[in-house]
């Protein structure tokens, strides 16, 4: 089937990649009336928030090149996979395997954008169902998420469950007009824990790793609780944790329905090698480029993209020069039989109540190894997520990384052995992120440029960063004083279909 | 599932396929609203349509997705196709091709779809052809302009001439090599006109008579085999609804 031409030569907006950021962008701007163009060189949507199947994974770890070497934008290496046998081959389609795995906390960017955008209504959603903590004694301890849970925790004396509630109260409030925070702002947040609220080492570090989901127990205390508040705020929002599990891969999914609802609001989208320009150039009014699918060059106001798909000679000067990139190890491996950190013990609570709980086991988890290199992540898909055949699993590992040369493998693998002892699949890979300062944030010329995200927690902050980038973008086509993000319209009850209940 | 409670209606994802401009928003609009527009122009705005169909034994509550013009550059994602368990491929009855392009959407659905989607094959346009013969014609015009244009970019082969009217001789699919297709293959056949309406509501029907409701698995597993997760839970109920979340108490544990 040949392709036709674009109908058009000229677009208010031309978004290159289908990555999160990109498609809340091209769905905004669609929603605003604006015409987008929505490329991707990839023939796959998601670009660096992909979900891929688990064929399309080995394909893409086959085509990272060996060792890094720009600092502009995010680079894969060092990535293998093993081989696949005749059933995995088979249900190959069956995955949905992220390159961007988060959870979602019940409040912020994103989720505001979900439901502001009724995108809400492509995407489905869990709750996640344990967070747990690998302690020194070689344990799976479920971290308590709710007030009711800690109550029920026997392993927390009661002097201590106090204090902890004293800091969970403390970081949940306006903390920072307290006196207890004065002058302490940027100590580490273990020493403050410690200090002002007399909580034992493993307390502390269960509050950093489980709760602030922070990577390093000597980060900052301001920020950290930033992030803390956030997540307590989450927790009760649409259930007993703070965080949300996005169905079929989670990041990838969410950034098709955005490319759909901008598709229905008129965008224009085209996949694949024909849509990779071999051309790109700015003027004062406008940018050009050309690509293989259309007989004529294509205009715009506006381009939106993350760095990796613009020039470097169009991308402007960066202040200051490039810092080195943030390296993350990461590992997707799949296994056949149940994680025992995901098995619901009949120990934990000796109630009545808990006995239909314990009917079954978690289907997702949040696994965090606190080690003395930094935190190791460990976030578990069961078959409720959709992305995996009935009975499996899907384990994401990450750790940063401090130089380049380590083997991912050779990091994570003794973590995922005590995830599970016999993964059917593993693929391991090293991301580089550049620091913020390294990314122009916008040329002068017309190009918008999305920032990757460059923080160590990508796993609680990444999809509220592309959230909020997305929104930048937005901003900085229609201005301060356009239309507002996702802005409804009188009709919007006819415009999203006609919802009648029963 | 459903068998106890057959008043409550079961909801069925269904996706619109098929050819740009063969009229598969107005099969649609035909269907939920009743509504034809002569000019109605590539589909913008909607999400999904819903409509209920009413069964002897059950009501089938259709939630229908429109391409959203994804199809032009076969650029519809993943997620158009997951968990739909029907699927309406259209083609034109006075455009050979547009026949031909159905036939890669069905394989395209064998390939990314659920194994037991329904697929209805539907011949669109009937009321351009006012005999039933089945003799396949020369080419004559499609009913408005704006197909012409975004046709000839396509498939410059079948380019109607403007100059012939629309006549008898417009039929380029015969009903006996469609419906031969549609046997071999496994589909449903319709000859419909989103036009007259003349067989729109059939199609839905006889869908929402052939889909296998009590092996459908719900929402969020990811194939028809039903798992425990969602057997203990009833499925979607696990499903966060964003939205409601909205009114819930305010968040913080304390």
């Amino acid at each position: 089937m040949s392709n036709p031409e674009l109908e058009s030569d000229h677009y208010d907006v031309i978004v290159i990649g289908t990555g999160l950021a990109e498609s809340i962008a091209a769905a905004s701007l669609a929603k605003a009336g604006k015409s987008v163009l929505h490329l991707d060189p990839n023939e796959y949507y998601g670009g660096e928030q992909a979900s891929l199947t688990l064929d399309e994974l080995v394909e893409w770890s086959n085509n990272q090149p060996s060792s890094s070497s720009s600092t502009s934008h995010v680079q894969y290496f060092s990535a293998s996979t093993t081989p696949l046998d005749a059933e995995l081959q088979n249900d190959r389609r069956r995955y949905a395997l992220s390159l961007f795995p988060a959870i979602l906390p019940s409040r912020g960017n994103l989720i505001d954008t979900l439901i502001s955008s009724d995108v809400s209504k492509y995407v489905s959603f869990r709750i996640l169902d344990s967070i747990s903590l690998y302690t020194n004694e070689g344990e799976f301890k479920k971290v308590p998420g709710s007030k009711e849970e800690i109550f029920k925790d026997k392993t927390i004396s009661l002097v201590d469950k106090r204090r902890l509630m004293k800091f969970l109260m403390f970081a949940a409030g306006e903390f920072e007009d307290s006196e207890i925070l004065k002058g302490k702002e940027t100590q580490p947040l273990i020493q403050f824990l410690q200090e002002s609220f007399s909580l034992p080492t493993q307390l502390s570090e269960s509050i950093i790793y489980a709760i602030s989901h922070g990577s390093s127990a000597t980060e900052q205390t301001l920020p950290a609780l930033e992030r803390t508040r956030r997540y307590l705020k989450s927790i009760g929002r649409y259930g007993n944790n703070a965080f949300l599990v996005g169905q079929y891969g989670g990041a990838g999914e969410i950034a098709q329905g955005f490319c759909r609802a901008c598709a229905v609001f008129g965008g224009t989208y085209i996949l694949g090698a024909s849509a990779k320009p071999t051309s790109i150039s700015i003027s004062a009014e406008s940018v050009t480029l050309d690509i293989p699918c259309h007989p004529r060059p294509i205009t715009a106001r506006r381009l939106i993209s993350s760095p990796n798909h613009i020039p470097p000679s169009l991308l402007g000067h960066l202040q200051g020069g490039p810092e080195e990139p943030s390296l993350t190890a990461n590992c997707i491996a799949i296994t056949k039989t149940l994680p025992e950190a995901l098995r619901r013990k009949s120990t934990t609570s000796s109630t009545e109540e808990s006995a239909e709980e314990q009917s079954e086991n978690d289907d997702t988890s949040l696994i965090v190894f606190p080690t003395e290199n930094g935190v190791i992540r460990c976030y578990v898909n069961g078959e409720g997520t959709g992305s995996c055949p009935p009975g499996q699993y899907i384990i994401y590992l990450s750790t940063s990384l401090q130089s380049s040369t380590s083997s991912p493998s050779e990091i994570l693998q003794p973590y995922l052995s005590k995830i599970t002892p016999d993964p059917v699949f593993s693929a391991y890979y090293v991301s580089a992120r550049p620091c913020s300062s390294s990314v122009p944030s916008s040329t002068a010329d017309g190009i918008v440029v999305l920032r990757p995200y460059a923080g160590t927690e990508l796993l609680t902050e990444g999809l509220d960063w592309e959230a909020k980038q997305g929104e930048l973008a937005y901003r900085a086509v229609v201005g301060e004083d356009g239309r507002g993000f996702f802005e409804k319209d009188v009709s919007e009850e006819e415009e999203m279909g006609i919802e009648d209940d029963l | 599932m459903s068998e106890e409670t057959p008043v409550k209606a079961v909801q069925v994802k269904l996706v619109l396929l098929g050819e740009a401009a063969v009229g598969k928003s107005s099969l649609v609009l035909r269907f939920c609203q009743g509504d034809f527009n002569e000019n109605t122009s590539p589909t913008i705005g909607a999400a999904f349509l819903t409509q209920k169909c009413r069964l002897e034994n059950r009501i089938v509550k259709f939630e229908i997705w429109d391409t959203a013009g994804q199809e032009r550059f076969h650029s519809l994602a993943p997620m158009y196709y997951r968990n739909a368990q029907a699927a309406v491929v259209v083609y034109d009855i006075t455009k050979a091709a547009s026949l031909e392009k159905a036939k890669a959407w069905v394989k395209e659905l064998q390939r990314q779809a659920n194994a037991n989607i329904v697929i209805a094959l539907v011949g669109n346009k009937l009321d351009l052809v006012s005999d039933t013969s089945s003799t396949p014609a020369p080419p004559a015009s499609a009913e408005s302009p704006a197909e012409d244009e975004e046709d000839s970019s396509e498939e410059p082969s079948s380019t109607p001439s403007p100059a012939e009217n629309e006549s008898d001789d417009a039929r380029q699919v015969s009903t006996a090599e469609a419906e031969a297709y549609a046997k071999e293959s496994g589909l449903l056949f319709f000859e419909a006109s989103a036009k007259t309406g003349h067989n729109v509501g059939e199609i839905f029907t006889e869908i929402a008579k052939t889909i296998p409701f009590d092996t459908i698995s719900p929402k969020p597993t990811t194939s028809q085999s039903a798992n425990r997760r969602s057997g203990a839970n009833n499925g979607e109920n696990n499903n966060v609804n964003l939205g409601e979340g909205q009114q819930a108490k305010k968040g913080g544990c304390c």
